[in-house]
């Protein structure tokens, strides 16, 4: 039952968050110490979307938009507008970026009020983005990604490299177009679908489990239901059976791991 | 409950058995230049108003307290006001045995105190009157507000416990407190940009029709209020290199950035759990 009601409670913010008020936004460039080379960004978001695309630039362009709405703050003091008095909705976006030798770590104050953040990026670039009521999406970026979610999906288009992805409510939807050999990769969210898309040749060994979904694919997988464990300690006797579901692709590699609660898991095989 | 009440009231009472009152009133004749007067209060209240003549009279009223007539007479006799003229200053700060500072010359980087223990208590009020055309630095701890009327000199004013008012003035570079409100009207457009803080407590900016002023405003908890019709503006981007040289920081930090009217000083505001009021008066 408390299950249910924090997830309610999350939906209900997830909902609020997106009524949007008329926006103010701003952009500006961070150049790189080593321009060329590959790059790194950090950003830890509590209220905001993070957009990154590459793009052929060897700068890094940041565009942030606040939409002038406020979680913290939904409907108080409105009523305390002394007469004559007009109130004036934060316009503008506390964002600190600091780059170190090619490391950029973005500094938002989204805990204040909801600000929305589009990069455009060199193509090589590591990036480590974390949000809690907002989506994740990157377009075309090579590199290792550390990305998690609460209230909102994870979407990752035509992008290389590295993956570990973590959400609560909301899709995880990869399409990989070069997986980095020997790399495990995650996978995961609670509610919604996970559906990934990993090239025809890619060499790996899936983990997978849905609680309440079932598991799709089209590769040709060597599959494997999970051993019972046996556990013996002291006269004891535990026998444990889990349901994750191990799949080889092309042979097996590094472990995947494709993990959700509600939601279909669905692997389907690229060019 | 009742013996902890007791407790602290007498703590509160008991040293005040033994207090004396002292009046230190002085007039400097400035021969009409403008002057520049410092006031360096620990304890005790600054008003400052403006005089009719080209004279700078002060008013000071030293209060000490204490538990018994020995302790309240050594408070007397070692607890000061100091005033130094020179040039085009007046300053006016407090001197005693454990009070620690650049005007004393023991520590130039600020004011430490250090006292054994606390024998007596001394509260100096500040009452002056001084030519419109002075410049203002004045600075108080607890236990009093600051209040300025009438000034149209440089002004800075900071307090921790307490109020900053001032009324009248055209140039403001800082007015801020910790504990307390920052009240501030101008009667004729300010041609200054200026610092406005506190802390816990609320700022209001009274301004008149046809005023031309830009506000740029932070605040964590607090909100901003116009009566008048404004134009938001776009906030400047700061960017600043580290003393390593190695990393550089690009950085938006305003909340609030508006103008009203055109092309007028910039008045940067900045409160923790206070609102900012644009008031009309």
């Amino acid at each position: 039952m408390k299950k249910i009601a924090i997830l309610l409670f999350g939906i209900l913010i997830a909902a609020t968050a997106v009524a949007q008020d008329e926006g103010f936004s701003e952009q500006f460039t961070v150049p790189l110490t080593k321009p060329g080379e590959r790059a790194y960004i950090k950003l830890n978001q509590v209220q905001g979307d993070i957009k990154v695309t590459a793009y052929k630039g060897k700068e890094v362009i940041i565009s942030a938009t606040s939409s002038g709405k406020n979680l913290n703050h939904h409907g108080d003091k409105d009523d305390n507008v002394p007469a004559g008095m007009k109130k004036i909705s934060s316009t503008g976006i506390e964002l600190r970026a600091k780059e170190n030798n090619n490391k950029i770590d973005i500094n938002s104050e989204s805990w204040k009020a909801r600000i929305d953040i589009e990069m455009k990026v060199p193509a090589n670039c590591d990036l480590d983005l974390h949000t809690v009521h907002g989506v994740i999406e990157i377009t075309g970026v090579n590199g290792a990604m550390d990305l998690s979610g609460v209230n909102g999906g994870i979407t990752l288009t035509n992008i290389s490299g590295s993956v570990v992805s973590n959400t609560v409510n909301g899709e995880v939807k990869v399409t990989l177009l070069k997986a980095t050999p020997g790399e495990p990769m995650s996978f995961v969210t609670l509610n919604g679908n996970v559906d990934v898309t990993l090239p025809a040749a890619t060499k790996a060994t899936t983990k997978m489990k849905s609680d309440q979904g079932d598991i799709y694919t089209d590769f040709d997988m060597d599959m494997e239901r999970s051993k019972t464990n046996v556990k013996r300690e002291e006269g004891k006797y535990e026998v444990s059976i889990n349901q994750w579901v191990y799949g080889k692709i092309n042979g097996g590699g590094p472990e995947y791991t494709m993990k959700n609660m509600n939601g279909n898991i669905i692997v389907r095989k690229g060019k | 409950m009742k013996s902890i009440i007791l407790i602290l009231l007498t703590t509160i009472i008991w040293p005040q058995d033994h207090k004396k009152e002292l009046k230190i009133t002085d007039e400097i004749n400035t021969g009409g230049t403008s002057k520049t007067i410092v006031i360096d209060n620990i304890f005790g209240e600054i008003s400052i108003k403006q005089s009719t003549s080209s004279s700078i009279k002060y008013d000071v009223t030293k209060t000490i307290s204490a538990g018994n007539e020995s302790d309240l007479q050594k408070g007397i006799s070692e607890m000061n006001l100091k005033v130094i003229n020179r040039n085009d200053s007046i300053i006016l700060y407090l001197a005693a045995p454990f009070i620690c500072d650049k005007w004393s010359g023991c520590y130039p980087q600020g004011r430490w105190i250090k006292r054994d223990k606390d024998d007596y208590d001394f509260v100096f009020d500040f009452e002056l009157e001084i030519p419109s055309n002075s410049n203002l630095d004045v600075q108080t701890v607890d236990q009093g507000n600051v209040h300025i009327s009438g000034i149209e000199g440089l002004i800075s004013a900071n307090n921790v416990n307490g109020d900053v008012t001032i009324k009248g003035a055209r140039s403001i570079d800082e007015a801020c407190t910790v504990n307390g409100d920052v009240d501030v009207y101008f009667e004729s457009n300010p041609n200054q940009d200026g610092t406005y803080k506190t802390i816990n407590g609320t700022i209001n900016l009274y301004l008149m029709d046809q005023m031309n002023v830009k506000v740029t405003a932070k605040t964590m908890h607090g909100n901003l209020y116009s009566a008048f019709d404004y134009e938001s503006i776009t906030p400047k981007l700061k960017k600043t290199s580290s003393k390593s040289g190695e990393s550089t920081v690009y950085e938006l930090d305003q909340s609030f950035a508006i103008e009203i009217g055109q092309n007028g000083p910039l008045l940067s505001f900045e409160t923790l759990n206070g609102d900012i009021y644009l008031k009309r008066h």
